[in-house]
């Protein structure tokens, strides 16, 4: 069972989500949270496995909540998806560089939104590659509001860089291990040692790490 | 220097004539002067020197072709070929002419110091020279004259310079002030294109995102769970109304913007008992106190506590549920009192530090306007707003609005006659509601009067 928590302000909002997410029969909705502060509190003493996140809401709002559960050391294994309006939402980029996994509209279809949760909770592929990187190369690609020095880069190895390379590209640890004729568990071991070394708690901040540092720039691969 | 360079070029003409006179002048003038026919009672002219010596007056006269660019240097020229047609006997009276010239535009292109500094030299070893030199000995003749010629040459050219600056630091200033101007215009707009933008997403699309989830929600309970899809329904019925109704008071304001006379009368205090009685059709019995309406405020005024009643009212619907609200307006000392109270105990505790966007939101309005908005959760459980709006010091700059008169029950003239007044008001306080570019737009959406159908 991956144990979800909803964290929106709209009751409403977490009801509907409830039914949704509920239906799977691996998946199981262990609390709702009306805003931030409750979401930290709770994915702690629920032992969250995956947190459903509203960016706007009162008090401690969705971003600064990530923040929090991203900086929590016991709360490392915690995944957290913003839950947005609209794809294009400026904060959706923060969210990820806060340490969000990924994110999804509100509207997504009930099975997309189950399989999100599996994939997020397995933690082996990017949630949403496509929308992700086109999102992160799109805001990336205006220039870094504080440019990330390319090297922080130095201390992984060549094979990491490559392996890097196509984390940002939105490939699975799979379709990693296959490129570059290794096992899908060396390329997992990649992942996760690369993820130590940068500080990255999910493979969305090893993607925004390599484009902001001109590893992987817009519009190519 | 970008002035000179600028006036040079069409000039260019007058300029080469310029100097040729000058070069007529100094060379014509030097040699009428050195002419031994001319008797200066007792002096010991020296003749025509040999020809070449008009080179002294020559070479500097044509030099001034380069006054823009090195005007020092220039004067130095002028100075010694002066000094020189002096050291030779001669009268340098005409030599003078490229010096003074020389002079005017070191004054105009350089710090007047440097100007200073280049004259008093110069005029010095011209003056030297010819009092040991010249037929005139050390105080008579050019000696004395070149004084006031120096002075006045030195004088025009800063004159000039000193004005030439003046008129472009005021066309400069002038370019800046009109370039604030329209960064302020466009700053404007963009706010209220931000603010527009801010209000369909806050209130429309988080309602059609809520559609949508309870619409799905319902479409997976209906076979298993008919009750609950029938509330998912019933939900979706709740906040499809209000997002049409809030869509329309938006569409109103853009229409506005567009036409400038306004579609819709600014939301009176009136108004609110339409919004108690769509709240209480939503599910949270609302209660006015007192039931009658108070005494009329001037629109903006009006405008601020229909908006935080509204906000406190759908925030109580969305979050508190079926729970008994109670709206409080009171008309006391110079303010209005509003108040929404409910007694629901499932307010979510967050609220109280006041970071949402709803309540950043009215206390803006109420900040606006000089007043004060407190909103937290209550003892009891629930949650309360209070708002004081100052009705005195919120009365729009023009137009006869009804201020505060005649009796409670009557609201002769609540209702404002334009929203410009009121929306101005609304955002700044201190806004000219008569400028006509800050498109004085109200400061929030005017609702329409809430349907108050069951």
């Amino acid at each position: 069972m991956i144990r979800v928590l909803l964290a929106d302000d709209q009751a409403l909002v977490r009801a509907g989500l409830r039914v949704v997410a509920g239906s799977a029969p691996d998946i199981q909705i262990v609390g709702e949270a009306a805003d931030g502060a409750a979401a930290v509190d709770l994915a702690r003493s629920l032992r969250a496995e995956v947190v459903l996140m509203d960016i706007r809401m009162p008090g401690t709002d969705g971003l600064e909540a990530t923040r929090q559960i991203a900086a929590d050391p016991e709360l490392s294994g915690v995944r957290v998806i913003i839950l947005t309006t609209f794809e294009q939402d400026e904060y959706v980029f923060e969210a990820l560089r806060a340490g969000a996994s990924g994110f999804l509209v509100k509207d997504t279809e009930p099975e997309d939104l189950v399989s999100a949760i599996r994939v997020v909770a397995r933690g082996d592929a990017l949630l949403s590659p496509s929308v992700t990187r086109t999102l992160i190369s799109s805001i990336a690609g205006r220039g870094p509001a504080q440019p990330v020095d390319a090297s922080v880069l130095s201390v992984l190895t060549d094979r990491e860089r490559e392996v890097l390379a196509r984390v940002a590209a939105g490939m699975s640890n799979d379709e990693i291990a296959a490129t570059l004729y290794m096992s899908p568990l060396t390329a997992k071991t990649h992942v996760n040692r690369m993820m130590a070394k940068l500080g990255a708690r999910d493979r969305a901040q090893l993607v925004v790490i390599a484009y902001e540092t001109g590893l992987v720039r817009p519009g190519l691969s | 220097m970008g002035i000179n360079h600028r006036i040079r070029l069409p000039r260019r003409w007058r300029g080469a004539a310029g100097v040729a006179l000058v070069l007529v002048l100094a060379v014509a003038g030097g040699h009428a002067e050195a002419n031994p026919v001319h008797r200066y009672g007792g002096l010991h002219l020296a003749g025509h020197p040999p020809l070449a010596a008009y080179l002294l007056l020559g070479v500097p006269a044509l030099a001034l072709i380069w006054r823009n660019s090195r005007p020092v240097g220039v004067l130095g020229l002028a100075v010694a070929g002066a000094a020189g047609w002096a050291a030779l006997g001669q009268i340098d009276g005409a030599a003078l002419v490229p010096v003074i010239v020389a002079l005017y535009w070191v004054a105009l292109t350089r710090p007047w110091r440097i100007a200073v500094a280049a004259g008093l030299a110069g005029a010095a070893a011209i003056f030297v020279t010819e009092g040991l030199a010249g037929p005139f000995g050390w105080f008579g003749g050019p000696n004395a004259t070149m004084w006031p010629e120096l002075l006045a040459a030195g004088a025009v050219g800063g004159y000039v310079a000193a004005r030439r600056q003046w008129l472009a630091a005021e066309s400069d200033r002038a370019a800046r002030a009109e370039q604030a101007r329209e960064d302020e215009t466009r700053r404007r707009i963009d706010a209220e294109r931000m603010r527009i933008a801010r209000e369909l997403h806050d209130v429309v699309a988080h309602s059609m995102a809520m559609i949508n989830i309870q619409a799905t929600a319902a479409g997976m309970q209906l076979a298993a769970d008919p009750a609950g899809a029938g509330e998912s329904i019933q939900a979706i019925r709740a906040a499809s109304k209000s997002g049409l109704r809030e869509l329309r008071a938006i569409l109103e304001v853009l229409r506005q913007a567009d036409g400038g006379s306004p579609a819709v009368p600014v939301p009176d205090l009136r108004a609110i008992t339409a919004l108690a009685e769509a709240a209480s059709a939503a599910g949270t019995p609302t209660t006015l106190e007192p039931a009658g309406p108070p005494a009329p405020v001037p629109p903006p005024v009006a405008l601020a506590a229909y908006r935080i009643v509204q906000e406190s009212l759908t925030n109580v619907v969305r979050h508190a549920g079926r729970v008994a609200a109670t709206v409080g307006l009171r008309h006391e000392g110079g303010y209005l009192y509003v108040d929404v109270v409910n007694d629901g105990g499932a307010a979510p505790a967050a609220f109280s530090d006041g970071t949402g966007a709803g309540l950043a939101g009215m206390r803006e309005r109420a900040a606006v306007l000089g007043g004060t908005l407190d909103a937290g959760p209550r003892p009891g459980g629930g949650f309360a707003v209070h708002a004081r709006l100052p009705v005195a010091a919120a009365a729009p700059a023009r137009g006869p609005q009804a201020p505060a008169t005649g009796p409670a029950g009557t609201g002769a003239s609540m209702t404002g006659t334009a929203a410009g007044p009121g929306g101005a008001a609304a955002r700044e306080p201190a806004a000219d509601s008569q400028d006509p570019g800050a498109a004085g737009r109200p400061g929030g959406p005017c609702a329409q009067p809430v349907e108050g159908r069951p």
